[in-house]
């Protein structure tokens, strides 16, 4: 018993190191650079100056907090997608598919580092908001804001798993993790309150990853009573496990569909 | 001449082709100008005819253009590396240069698919009234624009081949782009020593015509001074990347390693 639960911790965390170093594309220093660092700040950068032109500089914090969490998407969406899709073009599929090893221990496992990488671009940016943007989390609980970016990179990142177990049965990774990155930023009251948009996109927000996360984040920085942002975190974290389910169970039926068609790693 | 001409024509019709089943268009053109239209749009929600919103509104065009321009020019000649066909370009008697001339063409005009997507969407979904004071002007605006992002693309294209270390800026120069050619918000909100880098790139002069055009920024240069830039800026792009097709070419021939990825 002891023996198997120490087998799946290793499995689960040497699983997640070589994921993130054998098939994260932009684990590399300009990549890395580029992509994880400058693009998040240049993202908050627009959308606070464009959304102080629209509502005024005094609001420039709903922007930074907005979209500072929404950059969990980076790691949680193109990330785990990288780490689970890339698996069939590096030529890996079908020897993962031929091992023994706990599948949810494989599964998990390749979200963990990009949950912990996402939350490092979550700080950087809130640190740039705070140094040249006039970000104020005076007010806020740090460990409660800190406890909301790891809920909300979760719950991202459970979206990614099942994205990049669909993206198995797909060519194009990017334009699925494109979509949905986009979709995000529009719907889950990045940039503007879920309540400008019309009723039946606020239904699809309300399932969405990061919607709540961003609400609760700018409550807490706001200084918000823990009793009020709980609930949030809460439903965030259930967002997430529905997700991460979802994705196990698709994972789970393409391994079993591609063994029984031998159809592994076809295009 | 004719036959520079055929060249570039044939190569331009073939990059429509293959770009308009690439999936990568649909991100470049329509995803991300179009996400920066919806949260444009819902942040103006409730203020018809705001200037702001109308320049927004051509800058996620705009956005489309440039974006098509990095993304693909960008990755133009390491394509045909990829695909084993620098070699035989390089050896055949149509030079390399026109080939790639055709191909950012093809990018820099399939930008128009997101301009005319911003006014659409503008127009009809959210029903907010587009008037643009001077079509005529706009018009040429936009040709010009798209011109000079073709000339912007082919140094782009030829700096990422010579270079592994500048074809990774490829994602970070994208948005800081948006920024520093004020195509979502006007460059004087910008801090002044970061404006002096907006003023190398044709984009911004571009900008600067569109939103006079459409009657939209009445401060900033006058039309023709913004076209003569954009002119200006295209042509030394064109001089700078032709002297950079010499480079590759000699570097290709030289050192053998044409198809080494």
């Amino acid at each position: 018993m002891i023996e198997r639960f120490l087998n799946n911790t290793r499995l689960l965390l040497l699983g997640a190191f070589m994921s993130y170093r054998a098939l994260f594309a932009w684990l590399n220093p300009m990549g890395y650079l580029m992509t994880k660092v400058l693009a998040p700040i240049f993202q908050i950068v627009i959308f606070a100056y464009l959304g102080m032109s629209a509502t005024g500089k005094e609001t420039a914090t709903y922007y930074v907090v907005g979209n500072a969490i929404q950059i969990t998407a980076l790691s949680g969406i193109f990330g785990v997608m990288m780490s689970v899709s890339n698996e069939r073009p590096s030529g890996t599929l079908g020897l993962l598919f031929g091992t023994p090893a706990n599948r949810l221990m494989l599964f998990g496992g390749r979200a963990l580092m990009h949950v912990l990488d996402g939350m490092l671009g979550v700080f950087l940016c809130l640190s740039f908001g705070i140094i040249f943007l006039r970000l104020d989390i005076g007010n806020a609980d740090i460990p409660l804001l800190i406890l909301c970016i790891f809920v909300t990179t979760f719950a991202t990142s459970a979206l990614g798993l099942l994205l990049g177990s669909i993206s198995l049965l797909t060519r194009d990774i990017f334009l699925l993790g494109n979509t949905v990155y986009w979709g995000m930023t529009v719907l889950c009251g990045v940039n503007f309150p879920v309540r400008k948009l019309p009723m039946w996109l606020q239904a699809a927000s309300s399932g969405l990853p990061l919607t709540r996360g961003i609400a609760a984040s700018r409550a807490i920085i706001a200084g918000a009573n823990p009793s009020r942002v709980l609930p949030l975190l809460v439903g965030e974290v259930g967002v997430g496990l529905v997700y991460f389910v979802l994705g196990y169970v698709v994972f789970h039926r393409l391994e079993i569909v591609a063994k029984r068609r031998g159809t592994l790693e076809l295009f | 001449m004719r036959k520079a001409v055929n060249i570039i024509y044939t190569a331009f019709i073939m990059q429509w082709k293959m770009r308009c089943v690439t999936p990568f268009s649909a991100i470049a053109l329509v995803l991300s100008p179009l996400a920066f239209l919806l949260v444009t749009l819902f942040l103006f929600k409730e203020e018809q005819g705001n200037t702001g919103l109308m320049r927004a509104v051509i800058g996620c065009g705009v956005i489309g253009v440039w974006s098509s321009v990095l993304t693909t020019s960008g990755r133009d000649i390491q394509a045909e590396r990829w695909q084993g066909t620098l070699e035989l370009i390089i050896a055949s008697p149509a030079s390399l240069e026109l080939s790639i001339i055709g191909k950012a063409l093809a990018n820099s005009t399939m930008g128009i698919v997101s301009v005319g997507l911003s006014f659409v969407v503008t127009r009809f979904v959210f029903g907010q009234s587009i008037t643009i004071s001077h079509p005529t002007e706009f018009l040429i605006s936009l040709a010009l624009l798209i011109w000079s992002c073709a000339c912007l693309g082919l140094v782009i294209s030829t700096a990422f081949t010579l270079s592994r270390a500048a074809a990774g800026f490829g994602n970070g120069i994208e948005l800081l782009v948006y920024i520093l050619s004020g195509l979502l918000f006007p460059i004087t909100l910008l801090p002044r020593w970061l404006t002096l880098f907006s003023y190398p790139l044709s984009l911004t002069w571009g900008m600067q015509a569109l939103t006079r055009s459409a009657g939209v920024d009445n401060a900033s240069l006058e039309l023709t001074r913004s076209w003569a830039l954009m002119v200006l800026l295209g042509l030394m792009y064109s001089g700078l990347s032709h002297w950079l097709f010499r480079v590759i070419d000699k570097q290709l021939r030289s050192s053998g390693e044409m198809g080494y990825q």
